[in-house]
Order: C-alpha cells, then sequence, then structure tokens
C-alpha cells in the first residue's frame, strides 16, 4: 500500500514538474515541457535554480495536502520556476544562493494559493502575479545581499554554452546568432527566449518550435501579438529593442495567447481583440517602467497581468449570454482543443447549459398550442406548451365532444418531467363546462415542482381531486402527478406546461428546451434534442430499450474486453476499464493502447464527447460507431451529428486546419446512425444498428465508413467496417 | 310500372294509438344492398346461400377499436384472433392494419407465418400445442401463452434442449365478479397457481417471461370486469418486479367484447346492452394506468378482440325454399341457410331481414334451415313479413366464427366474397365442389 502511495506520489512531483514548464505558456503538453526544461539550463545554473523552485514547490504543496490535480497541472509550479529561474541568473553560483531560492520559491507557492483563493470568487486566474511579488522581493533584497554576490552571466553566453552542450552547441548558437535576422524575426525570438531569462536567439527559436508543436493557434497568435506591439511602437516612435534587455517583449505574446487562445475560445473575434488590445499592453508597459524605474524594478509580466485580468474581468460582467467573443468554460490547456470542444459543447453538450427537462405525458401528445400562441401564450407567458390528444383524423374527441370525458387527453395520467421537489399545488377548482372558461382560477388545478434553483415547472388544468403528491414531496422523472383536467382557463381539457424562474403559480416563462423527444410524421420518427416542440406537432418522450440501455450503461469500475479483426484475422486484444476523472467525466480507457474514450449517458441518450489515442484501435472504432445513440429502438429513424474534425483526420492535415481553424473549418466530419433491425418488438434479443462517418474538405465529400452495429445481451457485441470488425470477449457470466 | 307483388292474406290484430311496452308497431327493415351492391345481383352471380364481407366495415371497425385504446394508453397492440375467422384475405386486411396475430394450433401457426407474419409478431394460445410446434415457436421467437404446468415442464424441457430462450407468458384465469367464471384456461390467480407458475418461470434459465395474459370470457357485457381483470394481472405484474427486478412487457387482456348480437333469452337486443369500444378501453386503461406499475415500465396493452371486430362485417345472403303452415297453425318458413352455415344460431337469435321491400304486415314466423334434421333452425319466432318463394334474405352481423366453425353436412360450403374499398366483388373462398370433396377420400380396393 505504501510503495503504491508512493509510486502514485512520485508519479505526481514528475508531471507535476514538468507541466510547470509548459504551464508557463498555459500548456500541459509534456514534450513541450521538456523542450523548455531543456531551454532553461542553457544556463546551467539557473536551470538548476528552476529546477529547484519547481521541485520544493510541487513537494511542498503535496505534503501540505494541496489540490493533486492543480499540482499534477503545474499551476502551482509555475511561478517558483520563473522565480528559480530569475534568482539563479541573478547571483552567482553558491549554496547561499539555493538557499534564497528555497526560500523565493515557497513565498511564490503561499502567494499562489493566496491569490488563487482571492480570485477563485471571481473566476479569475492567478496568471504570474506571484511571480512577481516573488521575483521583485528577491531583487530589491538582493542589493543587501553581500554574500551572494550578482552575477555578470547572461553576458557571457558562449562560455555557458559551451559548459552545457559543448562545442556542438556553440556552432549552433553562433551560426543562429551570427545570421543576419531581420529585426522583427530576432526580437521575436529574443522576446521569447526572454520568458525563460534567455537573452538568446537559439533559446527563442527551440521556444517557438514548442509553440508550434503543442498548438499551431498559439503560434499563430505569438506572431501577430508580436507583430502588432512591434508595429505599434514603429507607429508610435518609440524602439523596441530599447526596451528589448529588460525582457519585455513576452508580455505582448502572452497577452496574445491568453485572451486569444487560452481564456478566451479562439476564432475571429477573439483575434481581433488581441489586435486590439495589444497596442494597451505597450502603453502599459511604457508607463508602468517608468513608475517602477526609481526602485530600480524591472516590470517584467506585469503589463501581461494587468490586461488579461482586467479584460477577463470586464468580460464576466456581461449581462448577456456572449455568442461571439465566448470565455472557454472547460479548461482543456490547449486552444485547438477548447476550440473544438466548445463547438462540440454548443451542439452537443447541451447538458453542461440545460438541466434536463422531459416532455410530462406517457405516449404521443400533439402541441395545441406553442411557443408564442395565437390565445394565451404571449407577452411574459410565451414559452408556453399546450398539450392534448387526437386520433388519426385529427380529432380530439369523441361522440359530441360536450363533455370533458369525451376527451381524448382527459383523465390522462401527466408525469413529472424531470426530478424535483414539489412546491406548489392547487386543487379543488371544478372542471368547466366545454366552451366555458374560469377566469377567477385563471391557471386551475396547477402544481409546481422545483428542479434546480431558478428552475421551475408548471403543470396547469388538472383535474379536482387528481393528485397523486403532495406539497414537499420529493418527486423522481416520470413519477405520476396527477390527471389532465379541464380547470381554469380551460375551454376544452388539454395539459397546460411551462418553465419558470420563481416558483409562484403563473409566474413568467422562461426561453428552455425539452432535452430529448420524438416527433411523428406520417409514422416517421424524428429524433429532436434541446429543442422545442411547434405547432401541430405529434411528440412524445423516447421510450428506452432495456436491451440498448444495458449495452451502453457503462459504469465506473466496469471491464470490457474486444477483439480487433483485420479481414477475420486477430490483430489485437484489448482491455478496457471505465474510468472518471476529477471532473466526474466518465471514460474508457484502453490498457494496450493507452487510448480514452470520453462518454456522456443521459438516461436516455449516450454520447461520445472526445477521444484521445490510437487511432488503429478498438476503442476508435467502438468511440467512432457509437458517437450519439438514443437509447430507444425506432424503426428506420435517422439522426445526424457532427464529429470534431480532429476524430478523424490526419495529423498532417490537422496541422493545416489548427492554423485556419478559428476563422474556418476546413475538414467536416458528420456522423449519421439510422436504426435498422430489432429481431422482437416486445422482447428484443438483437438489435442492428448502421451508422456512417463522412468526411468533407471544402463541402466536397472525400471519405466514407460504414458501421454495422449489433446489440444483443452481451452489449455491444460487434462493430463491423470494411474489413475490420471489432468482437466483444467478456464471457457471458451466468 | 312494376307489378305489385303478390302478398299472402295475413289476420292481424289492429295495433294503433299509444305504444304499448314494446313500442310502436314492428316495421321491417328491408336491406337490398350491401356496400351499395344490391343483393339480387350478388345471389344471381355467386349463388344462393353466400357469405359477404366489406372491407370497408373490417377497417372501419379496427380503427375505432384501435382508436378507443390508443388515445387512453401510450402502448397498444391489437392481434388478429384468427379462430374467428382465418380466411387469409381476412388475415391480411387486419395485419396491413397493424395487427399480430395469436394462433390457438399448430395449424394456425402455419396460417400466420404463411400469411406473411414474422414469428416474432405471433402470440401462441391455446391448451393444444405439441412439441413440434413448441420447437417452431420457439425457434421463430413467438410468444408463447402458457395454459397449464404440463406445457410449462415440455416448454422448459424443449428450451433446454434447445439452448434457446423462449419467451413466454402465462394466462391467468380469475373471479372478476362475472358469470360464469372460465377457470379452464391458465392459471389461477385467487388459489395461487398463477403466483407459482410465475416463480417457476422466472427461475428457469431458458424461458422469458415476457407478458401475462387472461380473457375472462366470452360475449363479456360488463366493461367493468375488464378493469378487474386488469387489476389483478397489474398486481402480478408489480409482484415479479418487487420479487425479480423484471419488468412485464406487456400485458394481454384477451377478447370477449361482445358484439351487437342478441342472445338467446336476453331481454333487451343487443345494440342497447352491448359496451362500447370506449366503455372497454376507459376501463382496462383506468386500471392499468393507476396500478402501481411504474409510469416509464408501462407494459403494452394487448388485444385479441375476434368477435367484436369483425361480427358486423359479414353478412349471409340467402333465398326463400318455401313457406308452411304448421299443425299449431304456426307460420314457418324455410330458407336455404341452415345452422351449418350458421353456427352461431346456436347462442344468438340472429336479425333476419327481407333484400326486398314488403308490405308492413307480419306474421309470428317459425324459421327453418334446408337440413334434414330437426334441429336446423334459425329462429323459433320472429315477426316476419310475407314472403315468397324465391324472395332473398340477409342476415347481417355474422362475420365471427361462423366462417371457422362452419359444418360440411348435407351441402357443400358457398363462396365466401369481399367487397374491397373500391366496392369490388372479390371471391375469397371458392365454394366447395363434389370433386374436391372426392379428392379427400380414398375407397380401399376392395370396394372399388
Amino acid at each position: 500500500m505504501t510503495s503504491f502511495m508512493n509510486k502514485n506520489k512520485l508519479n505526481i512531483i514528475l508531471t507535476g514538474s514538468i507541466n510547470s514548464y509548459s504551464q508557463v505558456f498555459f500548456s500541459d503538453n509534456k514534450l513541450f515541457g521538456g523542450i523548455l526544461l531543456v531551454v532553461s539550463f542553457f544556463d546551467i545554473w539557473a536551470g538548476l535554480s528552476g529546477l529547484v523552485a519547481v521541485l520544493a514547490t510541487i513537494i511542498t504543496a503535496l505534503m501540505l495536502g494541496f489540490s493533486e490535480f492543480n499540482i499534477n497541472k503545474g499551476t502551482y509550479g509555475f511561478n517558483s520556476l520563473l522565480v528559480g529561474l530569475g534568482t539563479g541568473l541573478s547571483f552567482s553560483p553558491g549554496i547561499e544562493s539555493l538557499i534564497i531560492v528555497l526560500f523565493a520559491s515557497i513565498i511564490t507557492l503561499i502567494i499562489s494559493i493566496t491569490l488563487e483563493g482571492f480570485f477563485a470568487k471571481y473566476y479569475l486566474p492567478f496568471l504570474s502575479i506571484p511571480f512577481l511579488f516573488g521575483m521583485w522581493m528577491v531583487v530589491m533584497a538582493s542589493r543587501d545581499l553581500t554574500a551572494l554576490g550578482i552575477s555578470e552571466r547572461g553576458i557571457y553566453t558562449a562560455n555557458e554554452l559551451y559548459q552545457f552542450g559543448g562545442k556542438a552547441l556553440i556552432d549552433i548558437y553562433q551560426w543562429v546568432d551570427y545570421t543576419e535576422w531581420p529585426l522583427i524575426i530576432s526580437t521575436y525570438f529574443l522576446s521569447l527566449g526572454a520568458i525563460f531569462f534567455q537573452y538568446n536567439i537559439l533559446a527563442g527559436i527551440l521556444i517557438a518550435l514548442g509553440i508550434l508543436f503543442y498548438s499551431r493557434i498559439s503560434f499563430l497568435l505569438s506572431v501577430i501579438g508580436f507583430v502588432t506591439a512591434f508595429l505599434f511602437y514603429d507607429f508610435i516612435g518609440a524602439d523596441i529593442t530599447q526596451y528589448g534587455y529588460s525582457y519585455i517583449g513576452f508580455n505582448f505574446i502572452l497577452t496574445a495567447i491568453a485572451l486569444g487562445g487560452h481564456f478566451l475560445v479562439p476564432n475571429k473575434y477573439s483575434f481581433l481583440w488581441v489586435i486590439l488590445l495589444l497596442p494597451i499592453v505597450v502603453l502599459f508597459t511604457l508607463s508602468l517602467s517608468k513608475l517602477l524605474l526609481p526602485y530600480q524594478l524591472s516590470v517584467f509580466s506585469l503589463p501581461f497581468n494587468i490586461v488579461v485580468l482586467l479584460f477577463l474581468y470586464f468580460l464576466k460582467l456581461r449581462v448577456k449570454r456572449p455568442n461571439k467573443l465566448k470565455e472557454v468554460v472547460t479548461q482543456l490547456n490547449n486552444p485547438e482543443k477548447n476550440l473544438y470542444f466548445q463547438e462540440q459543447a454548443e451542439k452537443r453538450f447541451r447538458w453542461l447549459e440545460y438541466f434536463p427537462i422531459s416532455l410530462p405525458f406517457l405516449g404521443k401528445w400533439i402541441v395545441s398550442q406553442a411557443e408564442n400562441g395565437e390565445f394565451t401564450h404571449q407577452g411574459e407567458w410565451k414559452y408556453a406548451w399546450d398539450f392534448v390528444i387526437a386520433d388519426k383524423e385529427g380529432k380530439q374527441f369523441t361522440k359530441t365532444g360536450d363533455y370533458p370525458e369525451d376527451y381524448f387527453c382527459y383523465n390522462k395520467i401527466v408525469i413529472a418531467p424531470s426530478d424535483g421537489t414539489v412546491v406548489d399545488i392547487i386543487d379543488g377548482i371544478e372542471d368547466n363546462i366545454i366552451g366555458d372558461v374560469n377566469l377567477v382560477h385563471n391557471w386551475g388545478n396547477s402544481i409546481v415542482i422545483k428542479h434546480a434553483e431558478y428552475l421551475y415547472t408548471q403543470l396547469s388544468h388538472l383535474k379536482k381531486g387528481s393528485f397523486k403528491i403532495k406539497k414537499g414531496d420529493l418527486i423522481k422523472k416520470g413519477d405520476a402527478l396527477a390527471h389532465c383536467g379541464n380547470s381554469g382557463r380551460s375551454p376544452y381539457p388539454h395539459l397546460h406546461f411551462q418553465i419558470q424562474a420563481t416558483p409562484f403559480i403563473g409566474s413568467k416563462t422562461i426561453d428552455y428546451p425539452i432535452n430529448h423527444f420524438i416527433k411523428y410524421d406520417k409514422n416517421k420518427h424524428k429524433f429532436n434534442s434541446y429543442s422545442k416542440p411547434l405547432l401541430n406537432e405529434e411528440v412524445s418522450n423516447i421510450e428506452t430499450s432495456d436491451l440498448l440501455k444495458n449495452a451502453l450503461n457503462l459504469i465506473p469500475g466496469q471491464k470490457l474486453k474486444y477483439q480487433l479483426l483485420q479481414e477475420d484475422k486477430d490483430i489485437m486484444t484489448e482491455e478496457w476499464e471505465v474510468k472518471t476523472d476529477y471532473y466526474n467525466n466518465t471514460y474508457i480507457f484502453c490498457q494496450q493502447t493507452n487510448s480514452f474514450a470520453y462518454l456522456y449517458n443521459e438516461g436516455n441518450v449516450h454520447y461520445f464527447k472526445s477521444f484521445t489515442g490510437n487511432k488503429n484501435s478498438a476503442l476508435y472504432y467502438y468511440y467512432i460507431a457509437l458517437y450519439y445513440i438514443p437509447l430507444g429502438f425506432y424503426k428506420s429513424m435517422e439522426l445526424v451529428d457532427k464529429f470534431p474534425p480532429n476524430a478523424a483526420i490526419g495529423k498532417i492535415k490537422m496541422i493545416f486546419q489548427d492554423f485556419i481553424a478559428p476563422f474556418y473549418q476546413a475538414f467536416k466530419v458528420n456522423y449519421t446512425l439510422k436504426f435498422t433491425e430489432i429481431d422482437n418488438e416486445l422482447a428484443p434479443e438483437k438489435i442492428e444498428l448502421k451508422s456512417q462517418m463522412d468526411q468533407y474538405f471544402f463541402n466536397k465529400k472525400v471519405k466514407s465508413a460504414d458501421f454495422n452495429i449489433r446489440i444483443d445481451k452481451d452489449g455491444v457485441s460487434e462493430i463491423n467496417t470494411n474489413n475490420i470488425s471489432i468482437k466483444i470477449l467478456n464471457n457471458v457470466s451466468n | 310500372m312494376e307489378k305489385l307483388k303478390y302478398e299472402r292474406p295475413v289476420i292481424n290484430k289492429i295495433k294503433a294509438g299509444v305504444p304499448d311496452k314494446f313500442g310502436m308497431s314492428t316495421k321491417i327493415k328491408t336491406i337490398s344492398k350491401i356496400e351499395g351492391i344490391p343483393v339480387k345481383d350478388i345471389i344471381k352471380e355467386y349463388g344462393s346461400p353466400v357469405f359477404v364481407l366489406s372491407e370497408n366495415k373490417i377497417r372501419e371497425t379496427y380503427n375505432e377499436a384501435y382508436r378507443a385504446f390508443s388515445t387512453r394508453y401510450p402502448k397498444v397492440q391489437f392481434s388478429w384472433s384468427y379462430k374467428t375467422n382465418y380466411l387469409d384475405a381476412v388475415c391480411k386486411i387486419y395485419h396491413s392494419e397493424g395487427s399480430w396475430a395469436e394462433v390457438v394450433s399448430g395449424f394456425e401457426y402455419d396460417k400466420a407465418i404463411d400469411n406473411g407474419v414474422d414469428g416474432s409478431k405471433i402470440l401462441f394460445n391455446g391448451p393444444d400445442k405439441s412439441d413440434k410446434d413448441l420447437i417452431k415457436a420457439i425457434e421463430k421467437k413467438s410468444f408463447i401463452h402458457i395454459d397449464h404446468f404440463d406445457e410449462l415442464y415440455s416448454i422448459i424441457r424443449i428450451a433446454d434442449n434447445l439452448k434457446q430462450k423462449a419467451k413466454v407468458a402465462i394466462r391467468v384465469n380469475m373471479d372478476t365478479g362475472i358469470y360464469p367464471q372460465w377457470d379452464r384456461f391458465g392459471f389461477n390467480y385467487e388459489n395461487g397457481e398463477a403466483w407459482n407458475a410465475l416463480n417457476r418461470i422466472m427461475l428457469s434459465n431458458n424461458l422469458e417471461l415476457v407478458g401475462l395474459h387472461t380473457h375472462i370470457g366470452t360475449y363479456i357485457l360488463s366493461a367493468n370486469a375488464y378493469g378487474i381483470a386488469a387489476t389483478k394481472l397489474a398486481e402480478l405484474a408489480v409482484r415479479v418486479h418487487r420479487k425479480f427486478n423484471h419488468h412485464i412487457k406487456y400485458i394481454d387482456m384477451g377478447g370477449g367484447f361482445a358484439s351487437n348480437n342478441t342472445l338467446k333469452g336476453a331481454y333487451l337486443p343487443g345494440k342497447d346492452t352491448c359496451p362500447s369500444f370506449d366503455d372497454y378501453a376507459e376501463s382496462i386503461t383506468s386500471a392499468l394506468i393507476n396500478s402501481e406499475i411504474e409510469p416509464d415500465h408501462l407494459p403494452t396493452l394487448f388485444l385479441e378482440t375476434g368477435r367484436a371486430m369483425i361480427d358486423e362485417a359479414g353478412y349471409i345472403l340467402g333465398t326463400v325454399l318455401a313457406n308452411k303452415r304448421l299443425t299449431s297453425a304456426r307460420r314457418s318458413t324455410i330458407v336455404d341457410i341452415g345452422i351449418n352455415l350458421l353456427f352461431t344460431s346456436f347462442w344468438y337469435d340472429h336479425e333476419i331481414y327481407p333484400a326486398q321491400e314488403s308490405s308492413q304486415q307480419t306474421e309470428d314466423t317459425t324459421i327453418y334451415g334446408p337440413l334434414c334434421m330437426n334441429i336446423d333452425m334459425l329462429r323459433e319466432a320472429i315477426q316476419f313479413p310475407l314472403l315468397q318463394k324465391g324472395d332473398h334474405i340477409v342476415i347481417p352481423r355474422i362475420g365471427a366464427y361462423n366462417m371457422t366453425q362452419w359444418m360440411q353436412f348435407i351441402t357443400l360450403r358457398p363462396n365466401i366474397l369481399l367487397i374491397d374499398t373500391n366496392k369490388n366483388i372479390q371471391i375469397i373462398r371458392k365454394k366447395e365442389s363434389n370433386d374436391l370433396f372426392k379428392s379427400l377420400e380414398i375407397v380401399p380396393e376392395h370396394l372399388k
């Protein structure tokens, strides 16, 4: 047990350390972190100081019991790293200097955690403010630290490089340094290097390559940010190189990456704002330098911190839901991933935004008055629906229709649209005679259910004395509530359903969709997700099929075994385990191929969210084929969805796609699902589905793949495509 | 001007003034056309007697019944009771409307398969299922409604041998407050037999319990009885779920809905006393919806209504053979429709109508069939107009059971016609011939 704990902790220390390097650029890419680690060792003593600072910080944080997740992501380490690098570079090597690094890193950690607590209330990051405090403290104190001796390194770079990498490195360094670079390019590289206190072009080139490797969008932003600032300097007549030595060029690069793609979803609007904000960063840089000059302090990353924090806070106070300049909700530490995820989330992961509300009845009902209805759904009550039952000919009643009992919907059961608590009930109002309305008790017998904060549903015109629940009851989705009646402002029996933000009967309605439902059009089924039933449409909830539900009910801890076959030859056997991460996301992990498929199950619909790993694995085919499955069988029903482009497009093509991603999606990948066969409608043993993935390049179909899916009592037992098939290997347990 | 029709003289008591307890004096309705086609033309072309079915009426009644249930309950499935009328054309009309098949023998099972019904849409009922039938039903994934323990053991044995899951339901009989209580079919609810059977099914490896079935009787005039039956089945479903965490997929309420025929001995005509589809539907669906079954696992409601679905769509047309005065001075009329063709006349007082206009004079008449058998009597006493030899008569509402229970006795079976939705007459079963009859017989060599 203890050895396991140690191994786990060691793992956190290692990944946390490497991530502390890449986190400087908001990344958690380990290779990028590795490049940065190497670059930091261009000055061995500085590199060592940085590493010591990171390790000291991470071990302290871990021992004190701070969030392992944040430590792992490098969130706490990167400020100390910068302080360590800066300190190591300022002082001559020696034990005294190391001790200072140690203390400086611990105070940086304390500041980081404190600021995290402070900023978290505003949903803001603490950026590199801890570094500023830590570094300024060291710099100001350094004048009294006579035992340490100010270092003169950084001036004789070649000497240090020789120590680190020998003659070969010196040759590269000299070739790079003596090449005549255009001013704008050399300054760009120098500014990048300066982030790691390396004032040379080679370091800058390596970092630039690292950025390009981890994110094309970030690289593009770094260039755009820098060029904008450079041109602005030129425009206002200031000399950018004059300030070069004080390491300020990186402010422009970091601001561009942070606002253009990290904290905001990268798109043309975020790019535009980067261009608008950078002159402001320049002005801050110039003015703050003057402010700090009396204290002989460098501005370091102060302008970047001020502008990014100000702008993020400024955006948070918007009242309307942003649809152009969007904040990243789920931070994936990569602008491409953030962008693709955001595009997906908007269309597919509506549960992130909406609490699922289903239809409040059994079977098929018809919308007799929709939103903005001509009769009563107007003004503040416009987001509401009236439902009735009609026969094939569209008639709502039998006999003469003179009595409520003649109406098909009368006395039908009304069910809870979602889990919640009953907050109000009105009962005791008599049904009206057909054609009459009761304007005194407008809503008739009604019920209001609280589902979440500021989310209530109201059902009205119910039958007197039919309530099966009472005020205060906890109810579950699908529980019987009452019977449809004809009380209140109801000339003929119908069910009124509305969603509101306040708990009162007759509250103002809110614009809110129904999560999933089936629309019927001449025996054709159409699947609808997070949309609204329209006038005269016949709709029902999804009736789940136990076989489908069981096949895709993947519970954390569950183990699956699949065999991958190509032309009937056994290629590989994969063992999967269903797990959950810190954010309570469920995923399937494949041990053999180190692949992850994130999924979500809404009870009546199964989604795959994303996939990372080996695209020749059984898990990948599983992910593609079962991307989006409603868990009820509706023969011949078809639905479409979109994959993120990186789900299917090759790596080289993706580099091209990534560069233009904020502006245009050149590669589109569509998903189609069709319910083909069921062997027995009531007690099925086998269900067949067919899914399809179509790839488009500039709207031209370039590739297509079919997947035949077989579902039986073992779950998803087989998926076939072209010459590849995957088969379940789980032994049936009796 | 057409010559006035001769009617024999008759002496009748004058009934004028206020109506007595039987209402005004009897007015005789005439049915001269079926779906707009004159009866005399039909008989001229296809002979007498002849059965006629109306496709329009079949579809209309089906839709009326389906509407009554489907507007009250989210999942409804009708299943055509083959024994009521298993003419292929008739079955196919029901299947085209969406009905499954309900069969009670290997013969009917094969018929359903021949009619293109998928095995998974057949309910297999009845006390007589051979091993061969059961193997077929298990392999084709049909739903087997178990009638007795011996059958249950057979299915367990066969399913184990086949290593296939048999999809089963049990038939349950119960006290629903009506008389007679049918207890010869299925397992009894009150004495715990049904619960015992359910436990045995749930605990056997190769049986999948899918449904619960009851059929409380035939020609049930109380819709309320169905409500009681549905409540009891729902209780069983809830008990199965509580004990085994298993959801029952369907509840089959069988059939037995009354048609508008009048039972022998009934005081009031069937038209006035029979509940409508809406009455039955209200009673059954209310019971299910108000039961303790969870709303999101409501079982599909199956109905095997036969009689009430097709009775109204069938007619038999015939001809008067002779008039006769009995020794009791009662008038009798002999027609060419016998009980060999009209089996249901044993329990119904069938309405019999003239196919041509007549005066409003009637006489208390006994109507006999053509058979040389004393029991061949269609109506013992009916106020009947004064028809002559060669006149045609129409007996409506005979679509159920007659075309399956008929006897080849003394005469051969006549044509069966279907008037389709375009009002074209189609022969759907040819009249039997001597050759056909002979073809089945084998005379031993020594008698030739």
